[in-house]
């Protein structure tokens, strides 16, 4: 970086009276960050304090405050059962498989969305994203019309004539961890390439003049280029996947799978278990029990993954 | 001078009252020594109720008062007119003003939930789906016999249900909430079966129903022979489309507390045991199993939550199983929309949780007690009142048919309808509002009748707080869930399916569970003895 | 040379674009066909959807649907109104909270910086809760049955957005472009008005198409606080109702006849198919224009040189 001020020669006076005026300089900003921070403070930190219903037996004549506390007793449930294991297993595997392999397809696609020069690309711009902007329920019946046992497109379509079985994919686990692998790409790469998409955009194009014109080629342009540009943002991006590695995405586990027992070691996951168990209880107390602990471990995961992060690249880091 | 007008007026009223409690309504059993007392305490109260009334319209100031419940699919968009109707009429009638708060079913649970809890103003609702014993035990309902709010402000309602209903409502003694006027009993066992099959099959319905009686009793055998000649003529429909319901609807248990986990499988002796151990579980998956195999049973039902009623209309399948009560058969071959047969294969029964699954409740945080009770008061006793919040207005979503009916009003229908209050059995007395078209005209005194034959459990009115084992409820639901419809609907053995499935109830706690509920099924017995 | 170079690379270059634009056409047949059978399935007559499941080939076709949708009750046409609306203040509103706090937050030397910073993070793992916020947004501040409610709870600004594009700030906009224009006398507010901003374009139009997205999507906040003011009711706060609804009474309807009669009237398959495409529609036909801004690239001249 330049050393502006050496370099126009000022005297260390007026080096001082420069960092004052640069000191008052951020007022402004402050200023600019104001409503932000109002917002969030009146939106997510005033409510915040609320997290202690976890912690207590609720009766509406205590309110949120006057109630009785009750320790840790709404936590019990997600720990002393035989399904916690399941649930936490099930539930950390996915995110790591979905972090994995949903980063990877979605630098894909923005680096080849981002070479291609033909019109076109609009259209398949769109037509990826569309997947996204439906709601579970709905792919939940599309995947129903590819999988239903009697009707489905593949035990009709591809299975038949092949002379195969039908295979009931609704209670066969071994086939599901894929399925939703399959199904959360199709759902979210068309979104989450646009973060990408949207940085490679920005980069300058002189470096790949330049490469081009000492006879790179296109993929090495891409591996030299293009991916140690993107570091800072996939690095960003995965930090957070992380602190959201004990929530799941209740549409795609509870919804896809339409609820089927069969496939409970499989697809049951911590906001599952708890929607399941709590449905007909009611119970705000332990409903914020199981918000509150997922949210506990993705902040010390988070915490430590990013102290990690510090140490081999300070500027990566999230703070 | 105002005084002495409300004296006159309060004596007038006495003498009325008193006139008319000679002749007294069908509905009281009227021997009760409670209902007695309460009787001769609403006789001298009387003039506290009208003065209540004087007070508010004297003043001119009129409480609002809101009343929340659900409609299936959400606030019909004539609920600002029919709520201003009603206001007007209770403005006159009461002094106060109504508010209809009608949410949707889905949301219902989480949106009163939400109201209560923040201390929204909500004076009077239905605990449906939000749990009558968890809202009291959050302290969201109000002892309706505080002050003698009840005898002295509702003693219509006391008047117009049955004791026994009433008593049920009852927790650890205390009166949190009122049932409605409907279908208490259910018929079990029962079958619908689309009659163009039977006529396929050559079978001969006609001449075996029992004089006046809507379903044909029949065994469980005969229903067997039935499936199998269905099976045998059509091959390509699925004979029968089983439901989740499909055990409540054929074993005889009373599931006390709302749940599953620990039921008395004799209705008559207070012994809590696991119906997924019995006999009677066993044979119906056995039988699930073996129709599942015959294929009779689609292949897709574990992950088709379509109704076995709209399987049978898109023709998918000749028959389901259906809960029972006088009025299902013009019901069900409405909504499937052909004729169809009911076959009833075991008796009526009243389970303790069907009294006050869906009371009504005056919120503990309501700054209206008094008016809100009076106004729950006329829903009971008002026939005008009682036919606006079932049906609406007249002349403008319904009109009187010559013989006695009500049906749609002219350039009106199903789906253009303003206000289709589609859950009269939630408001609190349908049976004094009008009958609609297709009923029959006596189908009230016929659901008494029901009501009262039906064979009730010893538990009526038992209720379960299981906040001291809720972690196992969580656990065991999650098991239940995972088990429970590959069984009943014939996709696992029942040979290995059900001993898994028990292991696995038990390892979540069923033990626990069902020794909670048992000790507080004796606490009850003992206090209810006491009580009476 | 250069001319060899240049036949090289454009016949690499070919090569590569046939690769990519294969690759792509099969990622977005991928993503049309499942789009294509729902549209097909909303036009198919419901009992026909439940003999013969969801086929491209419907044996009867049916509008039925798309009229219960449009007569039932409340009016889709004001709640596309609504939607638009929201989405349209929404987005600039989200757009002006985000950036200028982003930007403030990418100041190198801002004293607190790595604070507030962290303060913004943590607003994205915990969370209070759905009681104390209702508590908050209808005790607190009056917000129930009022059109703030669909605009402020949890959409307005969120830490993802905040930080994405602070990130974006440290890398994309070069300290010595804002140096260069603090000397040339520039205030803060206007530098970041004229000088950042602009470079930071790709990164608005993203977050503003997150935002944009999250708005016409969103059906919670209605659902949650609008009761009685249904003329509030943003299409797909509509639709997500009736699906839920439909969705319960199928739940219920097996267990409790009641509802089965409730439900006997609604085509309750396709109605659900019709409820997402109508949802969808405006999306697709407004996304190809917002597209511009990303197709176009930046040239950012002599700074780096």
């Amino acid at each position: 970086m330049a050393e502006t001020t050496g370099a126009l020669g000022l005297t260390a006076a007026q080096v001082k009276s420069k960092k004052m005026k640069s000191l008052k300089r951020f007022i402004p900003i402050y200023v600019m960050a104001l409503p932000g921070l109002v917002y969030l403070f009146i939106n997510n930190y005033m409510p915040l304090p609320g997290l202690v219903l976890a912690f207590k037996n609720y009766n509406v004549k205590g309110g949120i405050w006057g109630s009785p506390w009750a320790g840790l007793s709404n936590f019990k449930y997600l720990f002393a059962t035989q399904d916690a294991f399941i649930i936490t297993r099930n539930t950390i595997c996915y995110n790591l498989t979905f972090i994995v392999i949903n980063t990877f397809c979605a630098i894909a696609v923005a680096i080849i969305l981002s070479e291609i020069t033909s019109k076109a690309k609009k259209f398949y711009q769109s037509a990826i994203l569309l997947p996204h902007l439906i709601s579970a329920v709905i792919i939940s019946y599309l995947v129903y019309a590819f999988l239903s046992t009697e009707n489905g497109f593949i035990n009709n379509a591809i299975l038949k004539p092949l002379g195969q079985e039908f295979i009931s994919w609704y209670t066969e686990k071994k086939y599901w961890p894929f399925i939703l692998v399959i199904v959360n790409i199709w759902k979210s790469v068309g979104y989450s390439c646009i973060i990408y998409l949207s940085t490679i955009v920005g980069f300058d194009k002189g470096y790949y003049e330049a490469a081009a014109i000492d006879g790179a080629t296109k993929w090495q342009q891409i591996t030299r280029i293009t991916i140690p540009l993107l570091k800072p943002t996939i690095i960003m991006l995965v930090l957070m996947s992380v602190g959201r590695i004990f929530y799941s995405d209740f549409g795609l586990f509870y919804q896809v799978p339409r609820n089927s027992g069969a496939l409970y070691s499989v697809t049951n996951t911590i906001d599952t278990y708890v929607y399941r168990g709590l449905l007909e209880l009611g119970d705000i107390t332990m409903s914020a029990a199981a918000g509150f602990y997922q949210s506990l471990v993705g902040f010390v995961l988070v915490l430590s993954a990013n102290l990690f992060v510090r140490k081999i690249d300070r500027d990566s880091a999230l703070f | 001078m105002k005084k002495i007008l409300v004296l006159i007026l309060s004596v007038v009223l006495s003498v009325v009252s008193l006139a008319g409690c000679g002749s007294g309504s069908s509905n009281t059993t009227g021997k009760e020594t409670d209902t007695q007392e309460a009787a001769t305490v609403a006789e001298d109260n009387l003039s506290l109720a009208e003065q209540a009334i004087a007070e508010r319209k004297e003043s001119g100031n009129y409480p609002t008062i809101v009343m929340a419940f659900l409609n299936w699919t959400g606030a019909p968009s004539g609920t600002e007119r029919i709520q201003n109707l009603i206001s007007a009429y209770t403005e006159e009638k009461l002094g106060i003003h109504v508010r209809l708060e009608i949410l949707d079913s889905s949301s219902y649970s989480q949106q009163m939930t939400l109201m209560l809890a923040s201390g929204e103003q909500v004076d009077l609702f239905n605990a449906v789906y939000v749990g009558y014993s968890s809202s009291v035990n959050k302290g969201y309902c109000l002892d309706m016999e505080e002050n003698d709010l009840i005898q002295t402000y509702g003693q219509g309602i006391l008047d117009t249900m049955n004791d026994v209903y009433v008593n049920a409502c009852r927790i650890n003694g205390t009166l949190y909430g009122v049932p409605q006027q409907r279908d208490m009993a259910i018929g079990m066992g029962g079958y619908v079966i689309a009659a163009e099959y039977l006529d396929g099959i050559g079978y001969d319905y006609a001449s075996m129903y029992t004089e006046g009686s809507e379903f044909i009793q029949t065994t469980p055998e005969e229903i067997e022979e039935i499936f199998e000649k269905l099976h045998e003529t059509y091959p390509n429909i699925y004979v029968f489309a089983p439901q989740e319901s499909f055990v409540r609807n054929s074993v005889v248990y009373d599931d006390i507390g709302g749940d599953v986990f620990g039921v008395l499988m004799d209705m008559n002796k207070l012994e809590v045991s696991n119906v997924y151990s019995s006999e009677a579980f066993k044979a119906l998956c056995e039988k699930a199993y073996e129709w599942n195999q015959a294929g009779y049973i689609s292949r897709d039902t574990l992950t088709d939550n379509t109704t076995g009623a709209a399987q049978v209309k898109a023709g998918t399948a000749m028959a389901y199983m259906s809960a029972l009560k006088p009025g299902i058969a013009a019901q069900e071959a409405g909504i499937v929309g052909r004729d169809i047969v009911v076959f009833q294969t075991s008796e009526n029964i009243m389970r303790s949780g069907a009294v006050a699954s869906m009371p009504w409740c005056i919120s503990s945080q309501s700054e209206n007690q008094t008016a809100a009770m009076q106004f729950l008061e006329l829903c009971y006793t008002d026939p005008y009142l009682s036919n606006l919040l079932c049906w609406g207005e007249e002349e403008v979503e319904y009109v009187k048919t010559e013989d006695g009916h009500i049906t749609f009003a002219d350039g009106v229908d199903a789906q253009s309808t303003e206000w289709y209050n589609n859950v009269n059995w939630e408001m609190p007395n349908q049976f004094i509002a009008e009958i609609w078209e297709g009923n029959d005209l006596a189908i009230w005194d016929k659901m008494e009748k029901f009501n009262n034959e039906a064979n009730v459990t010893k538990a009526l009115g038992f209720t379960f707080d299981n906040s001291s084992v809720t972690s196992e409820y969580s656990a065991l639901k999650n098991v239940y869930d995972e088990y429970i419809y590959q069984l009943i609907y014939g996709f696992t053995n029942p040979e290995t399916g059900i001993p898994e499935m028990i292991n696995k109830l038990e390892v979540a706690g069923l033990q626990k569970y069902m020794d909670a509920k048992q000790t507080a099924l004796e606490e009850w017995e003992v206090s209810n003895k006491i009580s009476e | 040379m250069r001319l060899r170079n240049s036949k090289h690379m454009s016949r690499n270059n070919k090569m590569f674009q046939i690769i990519c634009n294969g690759i792509m056409f099969v990622l977005s047949a991928c993503a049309i066909i499942p789009m294509l059978l729902l549209l097909i399935s909303s036009f198919t007559d419901n009992d026909t959807l439940i003999r013969n499941g969801y086929s491209f080939l419907p044996e009867k076709i049916s509008f039925y649907a798309y009229e219960y949708v449009f007569q039932s009750g409340n009016s889709i046409i004001s709640a596309y109104g609504i939607s638009v609306a929201l989405t349209v203040i929404g987005t600039c509103s989200s757009l002006i909270l985000t950036t200028l706090l982003a930007y403030a937050l990418s100041k190198k030397d801002l004293p607190g910086k790595t604070i507030l910073t962290f303060m913004v993070f943590f607003t994205m793992l915990f969370n209070g809760g759905l009681v104390p916020t209702y508590i908050n947004y209808t005790r607190v501040f009056d917000l129930k049955n009022t059109f703030m409610a669909l605009l402020i709870p949890g959409l307005l600004m969120n830490g993802f957005n905040v930080l994405l594009m602070k990130s974006y700030f440290v890398t994309g906009v070069p300290t010595e472009i804002l140096e260069a224009a603090y000397i040339d006398g520039a205030k803060e507010f206007k530098t970041f008005y004229l000088v950042a901003l602009p470079l930071a374009k790709p990164v608005v139009a993203t977050i503003g198409l997150f935002a944009g997205i999250a708005y016409w999507n969103d059906w919670q906040n209605g659902y949650i606080y609008l009761t009685t003011r249904t003329d509030l009711y943003s299409v797909q706060n509509l639709l997500n109702r009736m699906i839920q609804n439909i969705q319960f009474l199928t739940q219920s309807g097996s267990s409790n006849t009641n509802a089965s009669v409730g439900l006997s009237t609604i085509p309750s398959v396709s109605v659900q198919m019709a409820v997402a495409v109508i949802g969808i529609l405006p999306i697709i036909v407004v996304y190809p224009f917002i597209q511009n801004s990303f197709v176009k690239g930046i040239t950012l001249g002599g700074v780096k040189g």
